[in-house]
């Protein structure tokens, strides 16, 4: 997504500029010229800001709001828009602009005194580690009548450790993380001409694989049967591929099975998953360059037609549909690797983007304004609604009232996707919040998983087995350590609290 | 002549397989991003210009290009006077120390710059300067220098000192004869370290980002630039289109600059 | 820290010199300098002895372990070893490339000379992140321009993955850079083209010297002096080549194009996605400081040898 500067449309700009380049000669030169936006409208905006509960600031000011953007932007620059029309002399500022952006501004912003009012926590920087700083407030004392208004959340959404530190409420997740980051897309028309039916030929790895190849041979050369940003995901593409192979594995602690408390990149399915998408690569069905790709490379190329299917989450499907209109497209849940088997996918039920509350901001009432909002029932409906069933709330309440709007097929099909293949599973800081601890302590690992994956791709890695193994030994042996110093330094953790003998990924863990 | 000519019918084909990435990007923005991705044409069938009102627009173009201006212009001048005075004594005067000094900044050269941004952040703090356009102005004009000192002094160096004893005689004193007898001299170096600042002011990013973290009407366009990259997307087209108004004022004072300097330089060189 | 050796200068304008004006003088540029290099620097050494992650107030001593740690990284010596690739091999190519480029557009008689002087500058102008995304057309294997030239010459059977390829992909690197930073160099050379004065050419014209002489007797005598400069410029430039390389590969497939530059990067900044864990600011400045170190020390020995070789030529003639 992109930073919303707050000024849209002005027309007479607009207009000017038209007029400008198209007397440049452009028109000049027999083309047609277009001057308005020809894609798809973006979901008009149907956020209206309550009344506040408390008073507000009445100088002229800027308030800032810095995340990583995506999906929630569509929601979120919505609300801030709407923020300004209900409160002329409030400015608002809205940053998407990726997490490394957030990396950067948000760490040096605290430093100086100058971070925005809300932000997204840096990718780097363990919330323990904030809260423990003083960077961050708790909402508790901002947000007027709390206990009334945490009323609307489910009692289990907010976990110590992860938004409740000391007992105080620091964040909220702005969105469920009941959303599959891994689904099939496919391009209709491509499928189509090679024969191949995603609702009856796509039923496990082997169907897949064998569409995949009558796409490229179809094609001639033009067309390939799967496209990959591997530079930017193939690690992560292979472990959800074990995933539908039943990798005991969850997308907040990669690789870790909480049945024995150990990380399994050691486990036969990762192996499995890895040979899967080679078979791709020797089947000759992988786009060139697939390896290399990063996400834009395969987003901008889906809607040439160039290729068949692709491996990733819903987050584009709001891009696709505004920016290429005229190109169909649609998705399944990954396979399983046999057919008639089920793909179970493990999640944390911790919700998806935390938002926190600077702890030096000047305008702590607007902040507080702003969350009972977007926090409340008929904020969250609006942020379904807003993301066309995309994201989904933390709030069951409000998914359902989101139903009751004109919702986007795709969105709808997204959350029914999520909802049968998606199990909780468990989360150790909701035993223990203590274990946040550790996380404080974590080393990086480097070869991390998809360099490794990319490494077993060009040839430099020959022992594919051997490194994962070490790297899984390397992850065991670190989380040991962490858990080492948080102890030393006075936690009272131990690696049994990772441990769920009774976890069933086929489930929803319960406590 | 004739050679000339011969010359540039051979240049003009290597010239555009040069620049070909730039008229790439100028195309990619009449283009849409699936467009954009669909190889290395340069012409669709629908110019689209409103790339250019979204850029305009959304990544609030007229507003930075005016910080631009202003950072670009203030630090040009700081960098050029400040590295136009160390070059001439250094290139024209012995005094004690001075090897030194050149030698602490040949090293600087060498020493690792790689992760000055959070000592930057802080000074410019501390100095009181954050959210403040000439907090950026200061710190894009900050730095060694080393280039264009060099520059300076191996020119001066070479001016010959008849100069400095007939205006001394004239009765001019240290400062009248840098300002109005060498400097004027020295347009090439000048125009050199103009562009090279301009170049370095005009496009640099995390600095000016994260100086203007309070003040996000006071970004400059470069950063507006990267407003079109996102997490899981980036919008090429809209960002296309602003790197190319962004673009054309450094091409356009580049073209100019040059022409100046190539053209005006044989004859101060002479005496 | 000077090596210059006590020399004599032939014209000696010492005698007006007072130096109280040129430490006046030096005033502004040192305090630029001071604040805005030389502090950090000093900084970014006492980060490289501590153990940080670069924002909590966490900051343990550790005295040289960061130091002692690198000694045994082996992606750091690697990504030394790569970016001493592109000194080697990126300095040559393009200080000889664009020497070239700019002895052709010094040329007086060539009308079109700002044009194409101005044409070979653009890249350096241009976006970098958008120089990725061409480039991964250029050298693709998909209907790129590089493959379908290759392949029709009969150089290649197939298509290369230039980029996708760990023994190719820091070449495609190293030439895009080369490609993308020439016009600095050739604004180099055409400035110290200018230094050449006119009327040499025309006395020498005069009497009937060929193209290539005049080359060989004035202008490369001219030139030597900046040739040093010039060469350690863009060595430099070389050694501290980061954002194209982040936006074209961000030193991938499998570090095979991560520089020193983009390692230290990756090593303070960037969150691993798989394993969580924090950055290490700390541990990157001792990366940055080592290997700027040995970047002097490379240079210097490299000043000396070239100083002792043109004495030692010097002593011959005579």
């Amino acid at each position: 997504m992109k930073a919303t500067p707050r000024s849209r449309g002005e027309l007479s700009r607009r207009r000017l500029l038209g007029m400008g380049f198209g007397l440049a000669g452009l028109a000049a030169a027999g083309c047609q010229v277009k001057v308005d936006d020809d894609a798809a409208p973006r979901p008009a905006a149907t956020v209206s800001i309550p009344d506040p509960q408390l008073e507000l600031p009445d100088g002229d000011l800027t308030f800032r709001w810095v995340d990583s953007g995506s999906l929630k932007a569509l929601f979120n620059e919505a609300v801030l828009e709407a923020y300004h029309e209900k409160h002329p002399n409030v400015t608002t500022d809205y940053t998407g602009q990726g997490w490394p952006t957030v990396n950067d501004t948000v760490t040096l912003g605290i430093r100086n005194g100058t971070a925005p009012d809300i932000f997204a926590m840096p990718q780097s920087v363990p919330p323990a580690t904030a809260v423990e700083e003083g960077w961050v407030q708790p909402i508790d004392d901002l947000i007027p009548d709390f206990d009334a208004w945490r009323e609307q959340w489910p009692a289990d959404a907010l976990v110590p450790g992860e938004h409740i530190f000391d007992g105080k409420v620091y964040t909220l997740p702005l969105g469920s993380s009941l959303v599959l980051s891994q689904l099939l897309i496919y391009d209709v028309a491509v499928l189509e001409s090679a024969g191949v039916d995603p609702e009856r030929d796509l039923g496990s790895w082997d169907q897949m694989r064998a569409a995949a190849r009558t796409v490229t041979q179809q094609g001639g050369g033009d067309v390939f049967g799967l496209i990959i940003p591997g530079g930017q995901r193939i690690g992560r593409i292979v472990m959800e591929l074990a995933v539908s192979a039943g990798w005991r594995s969850s997308e907040t602690i990669w690789g870790f099975d909480f049945s024995t408390g150990e990380y399994a990149f050691d486990a036969p399915e990762i192996m499995a998953a890895l040979e899967h998408l080679r078979a791709f690569e020797a089947d000759g069905s992988l786009f060139p360059g697939s390896l290399t790709f990063k996400n834009d490379d395969v987003v901008g190329r889906m809607p040439n037609g160039v290729a068949g299917m692709t491996f990733h989450g819903n987050y584009y499907v709001a891009e696709w549909k505004q920016g290429s209109p005229g190109w169909e497209f649609g998705f399944a849940g990954q396979p399983p690797q046999e057919e008639g088997g089920a793909v179970f996918e493990p999640y944390q039920a911790l919700g998806n983007n935390n938002v926190w509350v600077y702890a030096d901001t000047p305008y702590p009432t607007i902040a507080a304004d702003l969350l009972s909002y977007v926090g409340s029932v008929e904020g969250q409906t609006q942020l379904v609604r807003m993301t066309s069933g995309l994201l989904q709330s933390v709030i069951p309440e409000a998914n359902e009232a989101a139903q009751g709007f004109d919702l986007d097929p795709h969105g709808v099909k997204s959350a029914e996707l999520a909802r049968e293949q998606m199990r909780k599973c468990p989360i150790p800081s909701a035993r223990n919040p203590e274990v946040s601890a550790a996380l404080v302590e974590a080393q990086t690992i480097k070869p991390d998983f998809n360099e490794l994956v990319q490494g077993v791709f060009t040839g430099d890695i020959t022992d594919a087995a051997k490194a994962f193994a070490e790297y899984n030994a390397t992850l065991n042996r670190s989380l040991d350590e962490s858990i080492a110093e948080a102890r030393a330094k006075g936690a009272d953790i131990s690696r049994d609290d990772w441990v769920f003998t009774d976890w069933d990924p086929t489930q929803d863990y319960t406590a | 002549m004739v050679r000339a000519t011969i010359l540039s019918v051979v240049l003009v084909p290597i010239c555009l397989v040069w620049i070909y990435p730039f008229i790439w990007m100028v195309s990619a923005s009449l283009k849409t991003n699936a467009e954009v991705f669909s190889g290395l044409g340069l012409f669709t069938d629908v110019v689209r210009l409103d790339n250019y009102v979204r850029a305009w627009n959304e990544a609030n173009v007229g507003r930075y290009f005016f910080n631009s201006v202003f950072v670009t212009v203030f630090s040009v001048l700081i960098a050029v006077t400040a590295t136009s005075m160390i070059g001439y004594v250094l290139g024209r005067y012995r005094f004690r120390g001075k090897k030194v000094i050149i030698g602490i900044f040949a090293a600087a050269i060498f020493l690792p710059e790689g992760y000055t941004i959070i000592p930057v952040f802080d000074l410019i703090s501390k100095l009181g300067l954050t959210g403040s356009l000439w907090g950026v102005t200061l710190a894009e004009a900050g730095g060694a220098h080393v280039v264009i000192i060099l520059l300076f002094a191996g020119f001066f160096a070479q001016l010959p000192g008849e100069l400095e004893e007939a205006a001394r005689i004239d009765g001019a004193g240290f400062l009248r004869i840098f300002a109005s007898v060498y400097l004027p001299l020295a347009k090439p170096v000048i125009a050199t370290a103009v562009i090279l600042q301009f170049m370095h002011s005009w496009n640099d990013f995390l600095l000016p980002l994260v100086l203007t973290l309070s003040q996000p009407d006071l970004r400059t366009l470069a950063v507006g630039i990267y407003a079109f990259k996102g997490e899981h997307l980036t919008d090429w087209s809209g960002m296309a289109a602003a790197s190319t108004i962004a673009l054309l004022p450094i091409i356009l004072l580049f073209f100019f600059l040059q022409r100046y300097f190539v053209e005006s330089v044989a004859g101060a060189m002479k005496g | 820290m000077s090596v210059t050796q006590p020399r004599r200068s032939s014209r000696d304008w010492s005698r007006f010199a007072t130096p109280a004006w040129c430490y006046a003088f030096m005033l502004p540029a040192l305090v630029l300098a001071a604040l805005f290099t030389f502090y950090p620097m000093v900084m970014s050494w006492v980060y490289s002895t501590v153990d940080w992650n670069g924002f909590s107030s966490d900051i343990e001593f550790v005295g040289l372990a960061n130091y002692r740690e690198l000694m045994s990284d082996g992606l750091f010596w690697d990504a030394f070893g790569r970016s001493l690739i592109f000194v080697l091999v990126g300095t040559p190519l393009r200080v000889i490339g664009a020497l070239l480029v700019a002895i052709v557009l010094n040329q007086q008689a060539l009308k079109l000379s700002p044009a194409f002087r101005t044409m070979f500058f653009m890249p350096v102008v241009t976006t970098a992140a958008i120089v990725g995304i061409v480039m991964t057309f250029i050298f693709g294997p998909y209907g790129g321009p590089l493959n379908e030239v290759l392949v029709s010459l009969d150089v290649v059977d197939a298509p290369v993955d230039f980029l996708g390829d760990s023994d190719t992909a820091i070449w495609a690197v190293l030439l895009t850079h080369t490609w993308k930073n020439f016009g600095i160099t050739m604004i180099y050379w055409l400035a110290a083209l200018q230094t050449v004065p006119q009327s040499y050419y025309e006395a020498a014209k005069v009497d009937g010297a060929g193209a290539f002489a005049l080359l060989r007797h004035i202008t490369l005598p001219v030139l030597l002096p900046f040739a040093v400069v010039i060469i350690v410029l863009t060595a430099n430039e070389n050694l501290h080549a980061f954002a194209l390389v982040q936006a074209m590969t961000a030193g991938g497939p499998f570090f095979s194009t991560q520089v020193i530059e983009v390692y230290i990067y990756q090593t303070a900044f960037a969150a691993d996605a798989t394993g969580g864990g924090v950055p290490r600011l700390g541990y990157a400045s001792a990366a940055g400081c080592f290997f700027g170190t040995a970047a002097l020390v490379l240079a210097l020995i490299q000043g000396i040898a070239v100083r002792q070789t043109s004495r030692m030529r010097k002593q011959l003639k005579a």
